[in-house]
């Protein structure tokens, strides 16, 4: 809205010789005196804001050492300083009649509380109640303006004055929407039992907003134990359903089948999507038929997951209801929906026939390998060979309600072809046939790199090229140097080990001797694994290799040594960080089992603090692991020397010993890529490259998720996720025996 | 003979006018009592609550921020970590390269590690045909995903956008500007905290990032302009952003959301078939049609709006290229009302017939042109000797005081409400701006309007459209 | 025994108060810094033996410190890190470029003393 006023209205004046000008002189002076009274406010509102800013610094950098003073004071003290305490107290006993100290103290209060824990912190709250602060947000709650008795409502939950309480679940039905807003979730973190109050007794609708801020003040509680939220179904509003559904759904409720089958059949759409979420999450199998019966009246919304849902746990039977609507559908994305739930239940159903742009569905797509089992290696371009790994980081990124559905499809495609893909694989790695490979990458790196003279001539004889390369290296500007250090990245053989060493001795540029140092920490995770497994085939190499692993260990000593903790005995377990850092039950279980198989004595430590936890899922699941784990460590030694022998039988390395995972770990904390542990290691490859060789935990994880969990797969089939690398790994190897 | 029938034409011309002003005067009056009202409450209502712990909620609703992207290799790779680095869980990237001729997609792809991954598309797909879907294969950028498609201009590049995001809201933003981090939170807040409207779009304040300290994607010092194209711009839009938009927020008649910060719930954006590609002015035809279609369902809806300091674009200081930005804004305007004029006090839409749509046709359209004909219509008279001085000094005066208190009052609630500008001497500069803007800025403006206006009526082609960078924001 | 000196730099007056006076309690000798610039100023003159510093803080995050200490005074004293809950990236970098140790908020005074006293045996 410009103003748009200072010339065109000029016009009416042109013939108006009747209009009265001193009208317009009036106007004119009373807007410049309201322009003047408005600069005037401007400078007077900026003054006091800064002013006020000022003030509150003073007084905080005043008060601080007395607050600090109080809230470490203990028994223990010197003569002198419980003299000082004492003194203190009567001081501020003064200052507090003062209405506007006690607001300011207030306030640092509030400020401290957000950034102190421990029992610092409740001695905060115990102090905020010894200078009976809390007296004034009482009195809040009487005010009339709602956002003062919002502000009352927020403090006395901050400083965890649980006896109001029952003054504050009054407002939970307040005909204003923010003091209901504040009082729903002070409730709830006041006392455990609220939110099992709010639920009986709110009148008035809940935003979806508000179930978010509501389900966090719940996690945020200690020692909690959620109700059985199914009682909350039946209710009569609708929020409250939904609520409820929800929360059964973030706690894992999974006991309230017949329930939520009914809701499905709600009105409401967002109740019905609810619904069908937690049969997903749950796998009531029962509840297919409702599925299918309301299918046709849905909207596309509850559609799409109703398919989802049907991909997930369908059988033979459904074929012909999704067929159906595969071909009726006028939808796009419900029939190809359709398609791919088929395709999940019984796999190569539908083959892609039209309508199929470069790109294809991840069920369609992963039938093509499959079909010509004679030619496997299928030429190896970009294309083809990274759709299955970048399928899962599609699904990944763009995970949410709908698209958890996706990654059950990938499930159960994967589950199902494995028994093909293990043939396959076999047959590959016996009967491949080079001459079809490319090599023009790889050899044109070579060249640039000067590895001109052929890779097995480096493998006999491998220190003349080192030096070589090194020699070539200190003759490159700093552009090719950077390029240099680029190419290493997808070249990455001992040599380079060395070469990084040495760069990082001699490097004048620190930008570069950085870069190397960062590459140096990549391999070092990277080559402790190659070295076990290519003992068998690659024994020129194995000298190097194992030299390498040396040096790695020994800079990794250092990282351990850092990193032990001296705190607590639980924390020093590598998934104490990582538990911490999970925020929702799922990963929390997932961590769990993960320490199943790769935990040691420290984790059970770790565990038995578990047994503690507010979860009743997470204390189950922790003693299963804690036998299992005690059954385990009793024979690592055997287990040990197990597993390495399936490594080598397989050709895939899962890191499973414990200390390395720890030192991975650990070291994967300090660098920013949260690449870890999940190695293959191929017995013919010796140029192995690139960074996708290693899968980040997270996605480790995720293929726990996905059933694809690699630690399982003991008896030598390869993961079908796998088949990237040994489509280059091959690339490899036929260079090489070319030369 | 000649001589009455002048009088006649002049008595009209002279009666349309006292009405226009006077209709213009109140609305200014009740622009800024709802302003006021709206920002009060505002500021009460959301001076508590912790906004940031709702992030790390699995449950929270999903958001695609799209971001078109052509001729853009110089910054992007700044600009996408910027928008990775937001505070929210659930949402996505998604970089919609639009056919750049320079190596933008390259340059993306070796800074994020991108690969190509499989995706299928729809057979019926409307936009311009999509070359690839790519994805990085580092993890801590599994938010990003890249498309990259044939040319098609600014709409059609969102509207891909739209189409291929799966998420339950859609931004829709300028790659060059710069969210607060917890930017998602307030535009998820908004849309979700409502129970018996549905939200269907979001829209927020854009603000001047020009001569602020930006370091590492973040903005660290918040500056007062140098360049003085740029402070009167500031000015402009403190008075549009903070005024206008909160009162006509006020009475859910929100016509207009920035193409540089507007978020939309997608399956509307979808069903209404996204952008519109044949206007420059897509970002208010957009809104024009979702509010027709709510209208047409009888659902009850609402356009959310947030006064925060949530995004910062860098506004022209050249003079070339804010009239021609401002001559887009001119010709989109004028196609959004010819294509909608079947809602000009149509009681069928409500309010947006009523009111919105009335004000943008006169005071937003028709002003502009009006200006620019009574300045040539003023000399005209001088030259014929029939100007009442008097009175036209006594007028002018009344409105340019008028503008410049209104102004104030706009600086008045920056001030109280978010105090981005804590030198007193930069709040004086502004004050300044307002004084002499009706003499250096306001021309200006007037000026590209009316050029705008006359390429789109008399159809003059404008080849060096695609030179202009997109533009970001409708201050009107 | 002479007392460990530590350098701490943290923006917020009222937790910096606090920390150094628990910080103080343990024994240590503490250097109070309110922001990057009068570290940096103070770190030229002498080091001491521990640093704890926000990551957040004006004219010098707790990252350009860390950098600043390790590429510039070529000094290895151990450094624990303040940062929010919101910026694990940050903490991730910190870490790549040598950060000793690192504290979420909400801190516990107490902890921060117990990860002090670790990194300073540590050192020995």
């Amino acid at each position: 809205m410009n103003i748009e006023l200072p010339t065109y209205k000029i016009l009416f004046l042109v013939n108006s010789t009747t209009a009265d000008t001193s009208i317009l002189w009036n106007l004119t002076y009373l807007f410049l005196g309201l322009g003047f009274l408005y600069f005037v406010f401007i400078l007077f509102i900026k003054n006091r804001l800064s002013r006020k800013a000022i003030k509150t610094a003073s007084k905080r950098s005043e008060l601080a050492p007395i607050i600090s003073n109080f809230l470490f004071h203990s028994v223990e003290d010197t003569k002198d300083e419980q003299k000082e305490y004492v003194q203190l107290k009567i001081e501020i006993r003064e200052y507090l009649r003062d209405s506007e100290f006690r607001k300011i103290l207030s306030e640092i209060l509030f400020d401290l509380q957000k950034d102190v824990s421990g029992t610092t912190e409740k001695r905060l709250f115990k102090l905020y109640r010894e200078l009976d602060l809390h007296h004034d947000a009482f009195l809040k709650l009487k005010s009339w303006r709602w956002e003062v008795v919002s502000q009352g409502i927020i403090e006395l939950t901050q400083m965890q004055v649980s006896e109001s309480y029952q003054l504050i679940t009054k407002f939970v039905n307040d005909k204003r929407g923010t003091i209901r807003k504040q009082a729903e979730i002070a409730a709830i973190k006041l006392r455990n039992e609220g939110i099992e109050h709010i639920l009986d007794s709110t009148r008035y609708a809940i935003s979806e907003w508000q179930q978010l801020k509501m389900i966090e003040a719940l996690v945020s509680l200690k020692n909690y134990k959620p109700p059985r939220f199914k009682s909350w179904l039946i209710s009569e509003n609708k929020d409250v359903v939904l609520f409820a559904l929800r929360l059964i759904k973030h706690y894992n409720q999974n006991d309230a089948v017949a329930s939520i089958t009914q809701l499905v059949k709600h009105k409401s759409d967002q109740i019905r999507l609810a619904a069908i979420q937690c049969i997903k999450d749950f796998n009531f199998v029962e509840a297919k038929t409702t599925l299918r019966s309301v299918f046709v009246n849905c909207s596309d919304e509850v559609k799409i997951q109703i398919l989802g849902a049907i991909a997930l746990f369908g059988d033979e039977s459904d074929i012909p209801f999704l067929n159906g609507i595969a071909v009726k559908e006028s939808n796009f994305l419900i029939s190809s929906k359709a398609r791919s739930a088929i395709n999940s239940i019984a796999p190569g159903t539908v083959l892609p026939t039209k309508g199929i742009t470069k790109t294809k569905t991840s069920g369609i797509e992963l039938e093509i390998p499959l079909g010509k089992k004679e030619k496997p290696a299928i030429n190896p371009t970009e294309e083809t060979t990274t759709i299955s790994i970048t399928d899962e980081y599609l699904e990944i990124a763009t995970r949410d309600d709908t698209e958890i559905l996706e990654i059950d499809d990938v499930e159960l495609v994967v589950e199902d072809n494995k028994e093909v893909e293990k043939d396959e694989v076999i047959s590959e790695e016996t009967s491949f046939d080079f001459e079809e490979m490319d090599v023009d990458t790889n050899s044109s790196i070579d060249k640039e790199l000067g590895l001109l003279a052929s890779e097995n001539d480096d493998l006999m004889d491998k220190n003349p090229v080192v030096e070589n390369i090194e020699d070539e290296y200190v003759k490159m500007d700093l552009e090719q140097k950077d390029a240099y250090l680029d190419k290493i990245d997808e070249n990455i053989d001992s040599n380079q080990v060395e070469l990084l060493e040495m760069i990082m001795e001699r490097e004048d540029e620190s930008e570069l001797r950085f870069r190397a140092f960062k590459k140096f920490k990549q391999l070092k995770t990277f080559f402790p694994v190659k070295g076990i497994v290519e003992k068998e085939l690659e024994q020129p190499v194995e000298e190097s290799e194992a030299e390498s692993q040396q040096i790695v260990e020994e800079s990794l000593e250092q990282v351990i040594e850092q990193q032990v903790s001296e705190i607590g005995e639980e924390q020093q377990s590598v998934f104490y960080q990582l538990y911490q850092k999970a925020n929702d039950l799922d990963s929390k279980l997932i961590l769990i089992e993960q320490i199943e198989s790769i935990g040691d004595e420290k984790e059970i430590v770790f565990l038995k603090t578990l047994l503690d936890a507010q979860n009743s899922k997470i204390v189950k699941h922790a003693k299963a692991t804690i036998a299992a784990l005690e059954k385990r460590l009793s024979g690592t030694s055997k287990e040990t020397s197990e597993i390495k022998s399936i490594d080598d039988d397989a050709g895939v390395a899962l890191n499973l010993n414990p200390n390395e995972l720890d030192i991975e770990s650990y070291e994967k904390i300090e660098s920013t890529e949260l690449n870890i542990s999940f190695e293959i290691a191929d017995d013919t490859e010796n140029n192995e490259e690139k960074k996708d060789n290693k899968l980040p935990l997270e996605l480790c994880f995720l293929y726990d998720e996905l059933g694809i969990n690699a630690s399982e797969e003991k008896d030598d089939d390869f993961d079908f996720e796998l088949s990237e690398e040994f489509f280059l790994n091959l690339k490899n190897q036929k260079e090489r025996y070319e030369h | 003979m000649s001589t009455s029938l002048f009088d006649i034409v002049l008595e009209y011309i002279d009666l349309i006018f006292l009405l226009f002003s006077s209709i213009l005067f109140c609305l200014f009056v009740f622009m800024g009592y709802f302003s006021t009202r709206s920002s009060i409450h505002y500021k009460n209502k959301n001076s508590f609550g912790d906004l940031s712990k709702v992030m790390a909620s699995p449950i929270a609703p999903s958001i695609t921020i799209i971001a078109p992207a052509y001729n853009e290799s110089l910054t992007i790779v700044e600009n996408i970590r910027s928008l990775l680095s937001l505070k929210y869980v659930n949402y996505e990237v998604m970089v919609v390269n639009d056919g750049s001729k320079d190596d933008t997609l390259q340059k993306m792809i070796e800074a994020y590690d991108l690969i190509k991954v499989p995706r299928e598309i729809d057979p019926n797909w409307k936009s311009k045909p999509i070359r690839g879907v790519y994805k990085s294969k580092q993890l801590s950028f599994s938010k990003l995903t890249v498309i990259d498609k044939e040319n098609g201009g600014k709409s059609d590049a969102l509207n891909t956008g739209i189409f291929l995001s799966e998420n339950r809201y859609v931004g829709c933003i300028d790659v060059d500007c710069l969210l607060r981090p917890d930017a998602l939170l307030h535009v998820v807040k908004s849309f979700s905290q409502r129970t018996k409207k549905k939200v269907i779009a979001v829209g927020g304040v854009i603000r001047v990032a020009n001569s602020c300290t930006i370091s590492g994607g973040t903005l660290e010092k918040v500056k007062l302009p140098k360049n003085w194209l740029a402070r009167f711009q500031l000015l402009e839009y403190t008075r549009s952003f903070l005024l206008g938009r909160m009162a006509w927020g006020r009475i859910d008649s929100l016509l207009i959301i920035s193409g540089a910060f507007g978020f939309f719930d997608r399956e509307i954006a979808v069903a209404i078939d996204g952008y519109d590609t044949g206007t420059v002015g897509e970002d208010m035809e957009m809104v024009f049609r979702m509010r027709r279609y709510m209208h047409e369902r009888k659902e009850p809806y609402t356009i959310e709006y947030i006064p925060d300091s949530l995004c910062w674009t860098e506004v022209p200081e050249d003079l070339n290229i804010l009239v021609n930005q401002r001559d887009r804004w001119a010709r989109g305007n004028l196609e959004t009302l010819y294509k909608h004029k079947d809602m000009l006090f149509n009681s069928k839409f409500g309010r947006l017939g009523l009111i919105s749509y009335p004000y943008w046709f006169f005071y937003e359209w028709l002003a502009p042109l009006l200006e620019f004909f009574g300045f040539f219509t003023i000399i005209y008279f001088w030259y014929l000797g029939i100007i009442n001085w008097s009175f036209f000094i006594a007028l002018t005066a009344a409105i340019y005081v008028f503008s410049i208190t209104f102004s104030f009052y706009a600086i008045l609630w920056d001030v109280y409400t978010y105090n981005e500008y804590k030198k007193t001497k930069d709040i004086l500069l502004l004050m300044l701006c307002a004084i002499i803007e009706p003499f250096v800025f306001h021309p200006i403006l007037v000026y590209s309007a009316v050029r705008g206006n006359y390429k789109k009526l008399f159809r003059v082609k404008s080849g060096w459209g695609s030179q202009v960078r997109k533009g970001f924001a409708k201050a009107a | 025994m002479k007392k460990r000196q530590i350098l701490l730099a943290e923006d917020d007056a009222m937790l910096a108060s606090l920390l150094n006076y628990r910080l103080e309690k343990g024994g240590y000798e503490v250097i109070l810094k309110n922001d990057g610039k009068e570290v940096k100023t103070w770190l030229n003159e002498s080091l001491p033996d521990i640093i704890v510093s926000d990551i957040m803080m004006p004219y010098f995050s707790g990252i350009e410190l860390v950098d600043y200490i390790r590429n510039e005074l070529k000094s290895s004293i151990p450094i624990i890190l303040i940062s929010s809950a919101s910026n694990e990236e940050n903490v991730l970098s910190a870490f790549e470029m040598g950060a000793n140790d690192f504290i979420s908020k909400p801190v516990s005074p107490s902890e921060l003393l117990v990860r002090v006293s670790r990194e300073i045996s540590r050192m020995n």
